[in-house]
C-alpha cells in the first residue's frame, strides 16, 4: 500500500508519474489530503531543500523534485477546502523590470512552495506597477524581487518606492535577492531582508513571518 | 621601465608580471565613445575587443526569420530548417545583447535536429579581420579570441536549450544530452588549432559556469578535460587560455586549480560571489586573475568604490598577474563616476605600495 513516506521518496527522486499514482492510492486508502501535502509532498521537498543547501544535490534535482511535488499537489489541492488549506504564508515573487533572468527566482519560488508557502510567480520583467497591482490582488504576506543585473537593481528601489506611495508598505514584507544584490543594498532601499540563495530565502521568509 | 601603453600594461599582467599599476580593462560594448571614455583611456583604460577568429557555417541548414510582436516587445523568431526537421527560437534584441525567450529545443523530438545542426557546423579561419582590427586599434586595446562555450555549457546557456530545459533533460534524457555533448566535443576539437594558429595571443574557452547547476563532479568530468585539451594546443603555439568564471566558484575552486588554464577571466570577488580576491589567489596561485569589479559596488558612493578597489588589492601580498576589469553592464548614470573611482583606486594603490610595482625609468 502507498504510504506518505513513499510519496516523499518519490518526490525526492523526482518521479512525477509515481508521485501522482501514490497520491491517488493514498486518497483511495482514506488518507487526508492535508496529510498527503504536509507529510508526503512537503516532507519530500524539505529533504530536497536540505540536500541542496548542503551541496549534496544541484538545481536539476531540485527542478524535477519540484515538478513531482507539483504533480501531487495538482491532485490533492482541489479536494481541500480553503479553510483547511493553510499555507505557511503567501508570497508574490518576480524578476524586476528589464531583467529576464528566471532560474534563480524560479528556484526560490519552488523552495518556498516546497516549504509550504503559497507562491504567486509573476515571471520576469515585472514593472513596479505590476508588483503593486499583484499586492492589491493577492494580499501576500511577502513580496520577493530578483535582479541579476546592476542595471536593473534600481528597479527594486523603484518598486519599493511605489509600494510606499501606494500605502501598501505596512501590509507586506519585502525580500530581495540576485547575484549583485547585497545586504547593504537591501538596507539602503528599505527592503526587509536579503537572501543570498534559495535556501536562505526560505529561512528568511519564515523568520520574517514569525 | 618606459611608460607603458594600456595594452602593454595588460600584457605584462597577463603573462604573470605587473607594470607600474594594475591595469584596468572594459569590454568594448560596455563603454560608449565620449569625453569620459577618452579621459579614461588617456589614463590607461584598455578596451577589450573580442572579434572572432573563425566563421561558422552550416551548409545544410536553411535559416530564416520573421518579426514577432509579443507582450509589447519586438522579437524575432528564427527557423532552422534541416533535412531531418525544423526547430525555431524566439529572441529579443536588447541594447548590446540578445535575450532568448524560447530556445530551439521544445520537445525530445528536436534532439535529432539539434544533432544534425551541430554536426553540420563548418569552421573557417577568419584571421585577416582580427589582425587588421588589432593593428588599426593600436595600443588602447587588447584583442582576445574565443573557442565558444564548453561542450556541456553550450547546452546550458547557448541557444539550443535554456537552463531549465537542460536541467529537466539532464535528469530525464541524459543519453540524448550526452549525444549532443559528444558531437560538440568533436566539433570543438576542430576549433582548437584554428584559434591557436590565429593572430590572437590569448583566448577564452567558455564560461558563465554556475556550480549550483552542474555541481563539482560534472564540472570535473565534463569541463576540465576540455580546458586541458585546448590548453595543450594553445601552449604548443605559445598562446594563453582562460575561462570566464563570474559566478560562485568555491565549490569548483579545486577543479579550476587543477586545470591548465592560464588565467581566470571575469572572476568577481565577494560581495557578489562566494570567494574573496585573497581566497582566489590562494586557490589559484599560478593563474592570472582578470577580475570583474564587483557589480554591486558600482551603485555605492564614489569614495566607497575607490576604497573597495584599494581594499581588494590589499588582500594580496603581491599584485603580479592581476588585472582589474569590467565585464558586466554598469547603470548609465553610474559608469563614468564608477570607472573613474576604480582608476583612482588603482593609481592610489600603486602610489601607496610602490614596492609591489615595477618602477618607471
Amino acid at each position: 500500500m502507498a504510504t506518505l513516506k513513499a510519496i516523499a521518496t518519490a518526490v525526492i527522486s523526482g518521479k512525477a508519474v509515481e508521485v501522482s499514482r501514490l497520491v491517488e492510492e493514498c486518497l483511495a486508502a482514506g488518507i487526508k489530503p492535508t496529510d498527503i501535502i504536509n507529510n508526503g509532498l512537503v516532507s519530500g521537498m524539505e529533504t530536497i531543500a536540505e540536500r541542496f543547501k548542503n551541496n549534496d544535490i544541484y538545481i536539476p534535482e531540485v527542478f524535477v523534485a519540484a515538478r513531482a511535488m507539483t504533480a501531487g499537489l495538482s491532485i490533492v489541492k482541489p479536494l481541500i477546502s480553503a479553510s483547511d488549506l493553510q499555507p505557511v504564508g503567501k508570497v508574490v515573487i518576480g524578476t524586476v523590470k528589464g531583467d529576464l533572468h528566471d532560474i534563480g527566482k524560479k528556484l526560490v519560488a519552488m523552495m518556498l512552495e516546497g516549504a509550504g508557502f503559497a507562491v504567486i510567480d509573476l515571471g520576469v520583467d515585472i514593472s513596479p506597477e505590476r508588483f503593486v497591482s499583484a499586492i492589491k490582488e493577492h494580499q501576500p504576506h511577502l513580496l520577493g524581487m530578483s535582479s541579476l543585473l546592476t542595471t536593473t537593481m534600481p528597479n527594486m528601489a523603484q518598486t519599493i518606492k511605489l509600494i510606499v506611495e501606494s500605502g501598501l508598505r505596512d501590509q507586506v514584507k519585502i525580500i530581495i535577492g540576485g547575484a549583485p544584490v547585497t545586504e547593504a543594498y537591501s538596507n539602503e532601499i528599505g527592503a526587509d531582508g536579503y537572501a543570498a540563495d534559495a535556501g536562505s530565502a526560505v529561512d528568511l521568509a519564515k523568520a520574517l513571518l514569525n | 621601465m618606459a611608460t607603458l601603453t594600456p595594452r602593454k600594461r595588460v600584457e605584462l599582467a597577463l603573462y604573470g608580471s605587473q607594470g607600474d599599476r594594475v591595469p584596468f580593462t572594459m569590454y568594448d560594448n560596455m563603454i560608449p565613445q565620449c569625453q569620459t571614455e577618452r579621459e579614461l583611456r588617456n589614463r590607461g583604460l584598455c578596451i577589450v575587443m573580442r572579434p572572432s577568429v573563425f566563421s561558422i557555417h552550416r551548409p545544410n541548414v536553411k535559416v530564416y526569420s520573421e518579426p514577432v510582436y509579443q507582450d509589447g516587445h519586438n522579437m524575432v523568431r528564427t527557423y532552422y530548417e534541416t533535412p531531418v526537421g525544423t526547430v525555431n527560437a524566439l529572441s529579443e534584441r536588447v541594447s548590446f545583447t540578445s535575450w532568448l525567450h524560447e530556445p530551439m529545443f521544445k520537445t525530445p523530438n528536436d534532439y535529432k535536429v539539434l544533432l544534425f545542426m551541430i554536426s553540420d557546423e563548418v569552421y573557417k579561419p577568419n584571421y585577416e579581420a582580427f589582425a587588421r582590427s588589432q593593428a588599426h586599434f593600436g595600443e588602447d586595446a587588447i584583442f582576445r579570441a574565443s573557442f565558444g562555450l564548453e561542450p556541456l555549457q553550450t547546452l546550458i546557456s547557448g541557444n539550443y536549450l535554456n537552463t531549465e530545459a537542460f536541467c529537466i533533460e539532464w535528469m530525464e534524457n541524459r543519453d540524448e544530452i550526452l549525444k549532443l555533448y559528444d558531437a560538440i566535443v568533436e566539433k570543438r576539437r576542430q576549433v582548437y588549432p584554428i584559434v591557436a594558429e590565429s593572430p590572437a595571443s590569448h583566448a577564452n574557452y567558455g564560461g558563465n559556469v554556475v556550480p549550483e547547476i552542474i555541481g563539482k563532479e560534472v564540472f570535473r568530468d565534463y569541463y576540465v578535460p576540455h580546458y586541458n585539451e585546448a590548453a595543450e594546443v594553445m601552449h604548443k603555439h605559445g598562446k594563453l587560455i582562460g575561462c570566464h568564471f563570474d559566478a560562485n566558484c568555491k565549490a569548483i575552486a579545486d577543479s579550476i586549480a587543477d586545470t591548465a588554464l592560464d588565467y581566470i577571466e571575469a572572476f568577481t570577488p565577494h560581495p557578489d560571489t562566494d570567494m574573496t580576491l585573497g581566497e582566489a589567489r590562494q586557490a589559484w596561485p599560478d593563474k592570472v586573475l582578470w577580475l570583474n569589479f564587483p557589480s554591486s559596488v558600482h551603485l555605492r558612493p564614489d569614495d566607497e568604490i575607490e576604497e573597495t578597489t584599494i581594499s581588494l588589492l590589499d588582500q594580496l601580498s603581491n599584485v603580479s598577474g592581476i588585472i582589474m576589469g569590467i565585464t558586466e553592464d554598469i547603470p548609465q548614470d553610474r559608469w563614468q563616476k564608477s570607472c573613474t573611482a576604480i582608476m583612482n583606486g588603482l593609481d592610489n594603490h600603486a602610489q601607496y605600495h610602490p614596492e609591489l610595482y615595477a618602477r618607471p625609468k
